[in-house]
């Protein structure tokens, strides 16, 4: 049987860690392309928005200033 | 106290009026609002970003909540700087969704730094993450300093509303009436996204000295 050399299994260790941790990294931190994607406005993001607008305002009597029908030219989505 | 009024927006005043009194809405009133979705939205991100230190939620939630919130609070404020959905048409959507995917950026940027070990997993991290929600507010103002300009507007007069500014807001209130365009943009002066500055507008110097 080989004799194993620790010093070797802690590199390989590390190896492997860093690895998964790049892994991990490209898997969560976003492409250019995702982000474009992300940031284009839907008429459901702007239904979720004005939801929060009215979260956000509740009580001030200002609560439906942002109400109203969407347009047709606004995103499907 | 609950509002089931219907507002429109004028035009030519830029300015909410209410469909029932036909009164205009107070621009501070707007403002509130604005200063009430910034605060919400840090707010949120702030405990956003706790639960992901306590480990309740992963990198990924952390930044999915992050962008989320980021973009429900840029379109809010873009819709109080515009009067609203039915003013809004692609060219000012393209506007806002350029302004989210600046700040899409730079979320990037912080989760980056988390996973590199750059970004320490401590309180800065909640200031740091609070900090996009504060952009609502430099949105809406930079919005409303472009349709000012648009509108025919041809000075603005920075006014401090923070009880401690840092210089360059010092410095842009001392300036006075000038120029549009001539001052820094809210959000872009050395106190960032903690800037509590509004900018008021005019067509005329005579109408500036008068407010």
């Amino acid at each position: 049987m080989p004799r194993s050399n620790p010093r070797r299994h802690i590199d390989v260790l590390a190896e492997e860690a860093a690895r998964l941790l790049a892994e991990r990294r490209d898997a969560v931190v976003l492409s250019d392309h995702a982000l474009d994607a992300a940031a284009t406005v839907k008429r459901s993001d702007v239904d979720r928005a004005i939801a929060f607008y009215r979260e956000a305002v509740a009580g001030s009597g200002l609560e439906s200033l942002l109400d109203g029908p969407a347009r047709e030219d606004e995103r499907d989505g | 106290m609950a509002d089931d009024q219907a507002y429109t927006f004028d035009r030519s005043s830029l300015r909410f009026r209410s469909l029932e009194t036909g009164r205009f809405v107070p621009e501070r009133d707007v403002r509130v609002a604005v200063d009430a979705v910034a605060d919400l939205a840090s707010r949120r991100l702030g405990e956003a970003s706790a639960r992901y230190r306590a480990g309740q939620i992963t990198v990924t939630e952390f930044q999915a909540e992050l962008m989320a919130t980021i973009k429900e609070s840029q379109i809010a404020a873009g819709l109080l700087a515009y009067g609203g959905r039915q003013q809004m048409d692609a060219s000012r959507w393209g506007l806002v969704g350029q302004q989210i995917r600046v700040q899409y950026q730079y979320a990037r940027g912080m989760i980056a730094d988390v996973l590199d070990g750059r970004q320490r997993l401590n309180g800065r991290l909640d200031g740091r993450a609070r900090q996009y929600g504060q952009a609502a507010r430099s949105l809406y103002e930079n919005l409303r300093r472009r349709q000012s300009a648009e509108a025919g507007m041809a000075f603005e007069q920075n006014v401090l509303h923070a009880a401690e500014s840092c210089r360059e807001c010092l410095a842009a209130t001392a300036a006075g009436v000038v120029p549009i365009g001539t001052l820094p943009p809210i959000g872009q002066r050395i106190c960032r996204q903690s800037c509590r500055c509004t900018l008021s507008y005019s067509r005329t110097m005579s109408e500036a000295e008068a407010a």
